[in-house]
């Protein structure tokens, strides 16, 4: 018996912790909007009507109207409070007890309750380098990071993101006011407007610095340098999670999100993601999550959502994250600088439900600005800024683009185009080819022959590097990308093989070959493609 | 053997392709759609952990131990089935070590009345053990929060008894003894486990006695409160 006392004990303990139900958050969803009026003009800005008719979509739909205020207060009555109200949804967030919850569910205008899942959002950061001063290296990197895009074309150009509003979600934005790689934005009132969702306030410069690293490329300068490619820009700064664990920001997210499409944002730079928290795999579809939803109505508004694709190939999650699984996003993968070869840590794709992605990519390596100096950083996190700056410029260049075609001219201005593959998409956008001015090869670099029981590429023999007497190559080997896809669409198999050694860079084995495959290859600027069926032999 | 048979065979005996050169990417996608079986909310999981813990509880006359001064360690490996969102159940096989630190005082007995300046008793032994788990809220492809009930046995596969005494002329005494009649061969527990991800709290209690009865030692501290890391 006394030894039964401590296991009866323990036994209590088990059961009451897991019969203990805190207050939690839900989301409260009506089923219409009765009885309200809205007059777009009134409640959006010039810039946001703007957009609508550029992008041909209404100047109001059922999303932007308000939500039924007497809904609202009904609830209100009998909650702990209100903490928030999406026009997007029509659904409100409270927190409240389960016992309170069942009996709202009966009102007669709730049209259900979700529980609000405490997810943490995946941390775009990989590691940081701490740099007190920048090095040799360092204004390499500075330099590559946007001229791998050939950002000077748009300089050129005088291209620099004027008259475009990009709205920067993040986790703060601390010390971005006093770092001089963004003395031009505060002389000249660049950020228009900052919101803080987490705590409901204006004030965005603290709490991380992530948001400024981010910040730094898209629009840093430092020196006569460009860090980004959009200086000239305005902003919408917002504040929508926090680095710890238990924060609930796929509200924070879409509430943003609504708050920038009123205030007539062009892009959202969203260098976030959610994952393994609150869903599989298979759930990156592009349809399941809150903020897939809420980056759809988004993009349905005419805003180009540029989104980090996540840094989790090398776990357990092993592809991208949401809402980088939705097909209106513009999904950015993270490559290294001086190889062109996505990072390992870059998330793959493509979405559960087999579209391509990431769509492009851009260095996932770069300089940024933090605290007060700069430092070196690794993250699709800023990759993604990379080519919101990209797009800035390209809108301002044609500012008539529609969303759908701003994502389809990026696209193909990658440096891969028509070559994609799911860990680069269609490559790095490049700034010569939106201007028409590109500096591609034309000209075939490669060619596809035929040999027994092998389908074989061959590549000029001037692209292969020459040795020195020790066999030490002379110049940096290129890469050569290749898929090979099936008749009905998916790829089944890619890779980068380097040309180092002679000119037959790969092969196929014509067993593993079925008919209707579509074999793509694409090397140094030119792509073509073999149709594979056995009467070509 | 025709050409043609030739060249087919050894086409089959070749990889997919043959590296001639530098492959620096290539992915094979797995388009079977079936769902993925293993994970940690997937149908198995499986994980390493390491525990660290205080032996703790009623110190009994006799046989008294220093709490801060005895504790248990574990490294194991650990095996979940899940039954649905809420219930799973699960394994573990791992090694256990219990160190404990025997105080000097006047009234000790265990395992005799000599006085040393350091004097531990250390049981190793391999542990097996099988779980309930009850999750705690709706999670995707991860742990997340849960309660485990579980019962483990620790099959003893060896047993130290350890002093320290420095002498009058500075010469430091280390002695170890080992086989240790009045061990018994394994004892059971039952145990409680809060975790999040992979950081768990765990409690657990000794329901069997260390000592074979017929040596009249008092049992030492039966609890263990502690920490795990999958």
């Amino acid at each position: 018996m006394k030894r039964l006392k401590p296991i009866m004990l323990i036994l209590f303990i088990g059961i009451f912790s897991i019969h203990c139900y805190p207050q939690d958050t839900y989301w409260v969803y009506f089923k219409d909007k009765t009885g309200n009026k809205f007059v777009p003009e009134e409640y959006f800005s010039e810039k946001a009507l703007e957009r609508r008719l550029r992008n041909r979509v209404p100047l109001s739909t059922y999303e932007d109207w308000p939500v039924n205020s007497i809904y609202t207060q009904q609830v209100s009555h009998s909650v702990d409070s209100v903490l928030a109200v999406s026009r997007w949804l029509n659904a409100i967030v409270v927190k409240a007890s389960p016992e309170t919850i069942d009996h709202i569910v009966d009102f007669n205008f709730v049209k259900y309750v979700k529980p609000l899942i405490h997810v943490s959002s995946v941390s775009e950061t990989v590691t940081i380098e701490k740099k007190q001063t920048i090095s040799h290296l360092d204004s390499a990197l500075l330099h590559i990071q946007t001229e791998r895009m050939q950002g000077s074309a748009f300089r050129e150009s005088n291209l620099d993101g004027s008259g475009v509003l990009i709205a920067v979600f993040d986790a703060g934005f601390k010390k971005l006011r006093t770092h001089p790689a963004f003395d031009h934005l505060i002389e000249n009132n660049s950020i228009l407007a900052t919101y803080d969702f987490v705590k409901k306030d204006t004030f965005v410069y603290g709490f991380h610095h992530h948001g400024t690293m981010v910040m730094s490329c898209i629009a840093g300068i430092y020196g006569n340098t460009y860090m980004g490619l959009a200086p000239g820009a305005h902003f919408l700064l917002a504040r929508t999670e926090t680095p710890n664990e238990t924060t609930e920001e796929e509200y924070n997210w879409i509430l943003a999100a609504e708050w920038a499409d009123r205030n007539g944002a062009d892009i959202i730079s969203c260098s976030l993601g959610y994952s393994t928290s609150n869903y599989f795999q298979e759930d990156m579809d592009g349809q399941t999550s809150p903020v897939a939803k809420g980056a759809q109505i988004a993009s349905n508004k005419g805003i180009l959502i540029i989104n980090a694709a996540g840094n989790e190939a090398n776990n357990y999650w092993k592809t991208v994250v949401t809402p980088a699984d939705v097909e209106e996003v513009l999904t950015v993968g993270g490559t290294n600088p001086y190889t062109d070869i996505a990072f390992t840590f870059s998330s793959p794709g493509p979405t559960a439900d087999g579209r391509l992605k990431p769509n492009v990519c851009a260095l996932g390596e770069t300089l940024t600005a933090y605290k007060n100096r700069y430092r070196k950083a690794y993250g699709t996190s800023f990759a993604t800024p990379l080519v919101a700056g990209f797009a800035a410029c390209v809108l301002q260049n044609e500012p008539e683009l529609d969303r759908e075609n701003l994502m389809e001219r990026i696209e193909m201005s990658g440096h891969l185009y028509p070559y994609f593959d799911y860990h680069h998409g269609y490559g790095i956008p490049q700034a010569r080819k939106i201007l028409k001015d590109r500096d591609g090869q034309d000209a075939a670099t490669f060619k596809f022959e035929l040999s027994e029981g092998y389908l074989n590429v061959i590549v000029e023999k001037r692209f292969i590097p020459k040795k020195n007497e020790a066999g030490e190559l002379l110049d940096y080997p290129k890469n050569l990308y290749y898929h090979i896809q099936d008749a009905t669409g998916p790829i089944r198999k890619y890779g980068v093989v380097l040309a180092d050694e002679n000119e037959e860079v790969v092969f196929f084995n014509k067993i593993e070959l079925q008919t209707g495959d579509i074999i793509r290859v694409h090397f140094e600027g030119y792509t073509e493609d073999y149709i594979y069926t056995p009467e070509n032999e | 053997m025709t050409k043609q048979a030739l060249v087919t065979i050894i086409c089959l005996l070749l990889p997919f392709w043959l590296q001639s050169q530098t492959v620096i990417l290539d992915v094979e996608r797995d388009l079977d759609s079936s769902k993925m079986k293993f994970g940690p909310n997937r149908l198995h999981y499986v994980n390493l952990f390491v525990g660290f813990g205080f032996l703790v509880g009623e110190n009994q006359q006799g046989s008294r131990v220093e709490s801060d001064g005895s504790i248990d360690l574990k490294l194991g490996i650990r095996y979940k089935l899940k039954i649905n969102e809420t219930f799973s159940v699960g394994a573990t096989l791992g090694f256990n070590s219990m160190n404990y630190k025997i105080r000097q005082e006047m009234g000790k007995f265990f395992p005799d009345t000599a006085m040393n300046e350091i004097e531990r008793l250390r049981i190793n032994g391999i542990e097996t053990g099988i779980y309930a788990r009850v999750n705690i809220g709706k999670r995707g492809n991860t742990v997340g929060k849960f309660i485990d009930f579980g019962y483990s046995y620790n099959l003893r596969i060896s047993g130290n008894h350890y002093t320290k005494n420095t002498v009058n002329d500075g010469t430091v005494h280390k002695l170890t003894v080992s086989k240790l009649p009045y061990l018994k061969n394994g004892f059971s527990n039952t145990y409680l486990r809060f975790g999040i991800r992979s950081l768990s709290f765990y409690l657990q209690y000794r329901f069997t006695e260390l000592f074979r009865q017929s040596y009249g030692y008092p049992d030492l501290p039966p609890f263990v409160i502690g920490i795990q890391i999958g």
